[in-house]
């Protein structure tokens, strides 16, 4: 915000004072920037650094056969053989390699009997599951090899500066000194920079249709920013990227994990610019592509750890269990790879399909898979990530508590309040809500009991703060005007306001697939594919959903009970281990309560628990109206509130 | 800590000795590099700029330079002067995402003028102490909001208030330390 001007010129003694006493970091953060800090150390030192990546071993080929790494068998190995055959649609080109046969009755399936009961020793196996285990652990090899562009420490590097005199060497210097220091500090930097540019080069395109600064109307397709570097990039052309895939994987599972692996080669066309669809001719981009005879690569982003490419599955943080084998023949088995998660809600593993190419195996098909979806739950996220279906009109009113949870503050324990009137027709579709922070400070109770206190809280007199209005074409947010600039001559400003087209149609519900459309990237980040996620105006549990409940494994239904006269499920959700050891401490949720109603999927109250197991925030609905009872929902006169807030055409 | 705790850390452990260096001065090395790129970086740029500065002190400890002097302001003087070298990297960089702010670029000399270094650090202390007058949670806003360029919804986070209530007091705290900094003597130049 650069009208604020207030730290622009802070000196040391007040920097330290502004770390020491109010430090922003949080522990997730430190981690990272520790990592990248260490990471460059060891980059740096010449030294080997073979566990950038949990499963990077030297892999000369498919054909050459390591001893396997014997692992105790666990009771999850053995649940996991019930997996196996049958996970796979079109992608088995098995058959086709086997003498012209077809059909599934010619797949003997074998499975593997692991007698788990022998403590302490290892399991008798049939002797081709080893030979196949090593084969798999080869080609899983290849396949997270294959996922990273470059060999991270053969990367050109930027030289480092010379080093910088002292505060005190600084402080000791004429002007004269300072800007001569000045300028050759410019020179330095400059060199450091065209040294480095020598020797990568990054390019973006942008690709849209429509005039990108009409954005009402511009539709954003992509973004691509590819990097070359003379060092360090494991292919040098499309061709190798090509050979290099079908060594160990079969064409159509290049196809389906790497869709658009090699892009159109972009010599002639201009980089760092907006390509339009609709006027021009664009590039077919793809994650490898050529440019002047230099190979470039578009990766997921920056930092050295998550330089992926574009996958259709991610694997996350494979347990220490063996490879699963399963369905032998002589030319084709099943291999289950154990994850703590996959970027596929409630899939925690890797299956590969393997199968015979001439002399060695290649991977055929790779899918997340199990365990089998718990069909209550499934039904209650459904019914969450759809709620609209379920009622038609809604009148109610919403608090949302927060605890004072600072050591120093002489109301700690105690709770915030926000309150919010809601009003909404599903069918129409409109929806008008209005909320403000009250000055109220109450004491954490059971939900019951706040609704109680929120009821005799609530004024709806008292000035609004948020409102949002969709009149069945447009759904608009903004806040009530606030004299933020403490200048009462030129009146009051709006601190926030947006609209967008989001606005949920009947007639569009068909074309929405909901839970089974969330997916996380490779960085831990669940994503959506925007045109087939649903739009809601009403209460709804979708966001428990996409934020907590896609693991269905982290909670369990433990019991029902009545809220506010509404049948609910009682949902008890705890943070799994690699969500939980990134969030902050002191702040991170580490679990919940959620009573979700049973008919229609909205969370009626949720109560949000910290590390120390104390409640830090609740949410409730209270005063909840369905239907024929419902109160209408108020029209809002857009005018009065000022269309031209909105970019509103 | 001094050189000798240093060494001693190190000869136990690399991996040991980093830590506690980087445990010990994350945070004033954060926001040294935050103030001089807040106008011009990203996060990603801040965090990578923060582990550059403590890389160039695995290295220098590695290459065994004596720390003879103040290691604090040793560390400073690397923040600073690494910062400033992101700083003209990023002003310099292709990078169509960085959006390079011209004053920004004014500033950066004048923050090393000696001959206002006294003015400043008086300036500096009673804006500090003010804005800390405010006391809390607005004291954590303002700070969170403005120094470090933390968003509504992270502050919220941080204080366990909804970014709404995070918004509205943050715009309260201004006006009343607008009257304070007039008070001090301040309100001329158009800090807030």
């Amino acid at each position: 915000m650069k009208d604020f001007y207030l730290f622009d010129d802070t000196d040391d003694v007040t920097l330290e004072s502004l770390a020491q006493d109010f430090p922003v970091l949080t522990d997730e953060e430190k981690e990272r920037i520790y990592a990248m800090s260490e990471r460059k150390y060891n980059n740096d030192t010449e030294k080997k650094t073979d566990d950038i990546f949990d499963n990077e071993e030297e892999v000369k080929g498919v054909e050459r056969y390591r001893r396997p790494k014997m692992r105790t068998a666990s009771i999850a190995a053995a649940a996991v053989l019930l997996i196996g055959a049958g996970s796979f649609g079109g992608y088995n080109i098995a058959q086709q390699l086997k003498d012209g046969k077809d059909g599934d009755n010619d797949n003997v399936t074998t499975t593997i009997a692991v007698d788990i009961t022998q403590s302490g020793t290892e399991a008798p196996e049939d002797p081709l599951t080893e030979e196949y285990r090593d084969a798999a652990e080869e080609l899983l090899a290849e396949y997270n090899d294959f996922l990273v562009p470059y060999n991270v420490d053969e990367l050109p590097q930027r030289k480092s500066a010379a080093l910088m005199p002292s505060d005190e060497e600084i402080a000791s210097m004429t002007a004269e000194e300072f800007e001569a220091y000045v300028e050759e500090q410019n020179r330095i930097s400059d060199e450091v920079e065209a040294d480095y540019n020598a020797h990568h080069d990054r390019i973006w395109f942008d690709l849209g249709i429509g005039d990108p600064y009409d954005h009402v109307n511009y539709v954003f397709i992509g973004n691509w920013n590819y990097s070359y570097f003379d060092t360090g990039m494991k292919f040098s052309s499309t061709d190798e990227v090509q050979e290099k895939a079908l060594s160990f994987m079969s064409q159509s599972c290049i196809d389906k994990m790497f869709p658009k692996l090699i892009g159109e080669d972009l010599t002639g066309y201009e980089p760092d610019r907006i390509y339009r669809q609709d006027i021009e001719k664009c590039p077919d981009f793809g994650t490898y592509a050529m440019r002047d005879g230099k190979l470039y690569c578009t990766c997921s982003n920056d930092f050295i750890d998550d330089m992926f490419i574009a996958a259709s599955y991610y694997f996350f943080n494979r347990k220490d269990e063996p490879v699963v084998i399963t369905d032998i023949t002589e030319d084709s088995f099943t291999a289950c790879v154990k994850y703590e998660s996959t970027s596929v809600p409630n899939k925690y593993d890797m299956t590969m399909k393997v199968v015979k190419n001439g002399e060695n195996w290649i991977i055929d098909d790779i899918e997340p898979t199990g365990p089998e979806l718990d069909a209550q739950k499934l039904e209650i996220v459904n019914k969450m990530m759809n709620s609209c279906d379920y009622y038609d009109k809604i009148s109610a009113k919403k608090a949302d508590f927060y605890a004072l949870r600072d050591d120093n503050d002489p109301d700690k324990g105690k709770c915030t309040v926000q309150l919010e009137s809601i009003y909404c027709d599903n069918r129409a579709p409109k929806e008008y809500s209005s909320g403000y922070y009250a000055d109220d400070l109450i004491s954490m109770d059971s939900p019951e009991n706040m609704a109680n206190s929120a009821r005799k809280i609530y004024s709806p007199k008292h000035e609004k703060e948020t409102e949002t209005y969709c009149d069945g074409t447009r759904y608009y947010y903004w806040n009530n005007p606030l004299d933020l600039d403490g200048d009462e001559s030129n009146g009051k400003e709006y601190s926030w306001y947006d609209w967008n087209d989001d606005v949920p149609h009947d007639g569009d519900a068909e074309k929405y697939s909901s839970f089974e459309d969330l997916m996380m990237t490779s960085y831990h980040h669940l994503i959506y594919n925007s045109s087939s996620f649903r739009p809601m105006i009403c209460p709804n549990g979708r966001s428990m959903v996409i934020n907590y409940l896609y693991d269905f494994s982290a909670w369990n239904i433990t019991g029902e009970t009545v809220f506010e006269g509404v049948d609910c499920h009682i949902i008890e959700y705890h943070m799994p281990s690699y969500l939980y050891k990134e969030s902050d401490e002191i702040y991170g949720i580490s679990s919940f309560t959620a009573y979700v109603s049973k008919e229609t999927g909205i969370p009626m109250a949720t109560l949000y628990y910290g590390s120390d197991a104390d409640v830090q925030s609740m949410e409730i609905l209270y005063d909840v109206k369905f239907n024929g009872d419902a109160e209408p929902v108020p029209d809002v006169d857009m005018n009065a509130v000022g269309l031209e807030k909105f970019n509103y055409k | 800590m001094t050189d000798m705790e240093l060494r001693l850390l190190m000869g136990e452990s690399v991996q040991k000795c980093h830590r506690a260096l980087f445990d010990k001065y994350c945070n004033y090395v954060y926001a040294i590099v935050i103030n001089i790129l807040r106008n011009c970086g990203s996060r990603e740029d801040m965090e990578d700029c923060v582990s550059d500065v403590f890389f160039k002190l695995y290295k220098q400890l590695d290459s065994g330079i004596e720390f003879s002097g103040d290691l604090k302001n040793y560390i400073a003087a690397i923040a600073r002067n690494t910062a400033i070298d992101a700083f003209r990297k990023i002003s310099h960089g292709s990078s169509r995402n960085v959006s390079i702010d011209d004053d920004t670029v004014t500033e950066l000399p004048s923050d090393e003028r000696v001959e206002e270094n006294a003015d400043k650090k008086e300036r500096s202390r009673i804006i500090l102490s003010k804005i800390k007058q405010l006391g809390e949670p607005d004291t954590t806003i303002i700070i969170q909001q403005y120094f470090y360029d933390r968003t509504a919804k992270e502050i919220a986070e941080s204080v366990s208030m909804t970014a709404a209530a995070v918004q509205k007091r943050s715009s309260r705290a201004r006006q009343r330390l607008k009257a304070m900094l007039c008070e001090a003597g301040l309100g001329k130049e158009d800090l807030i």
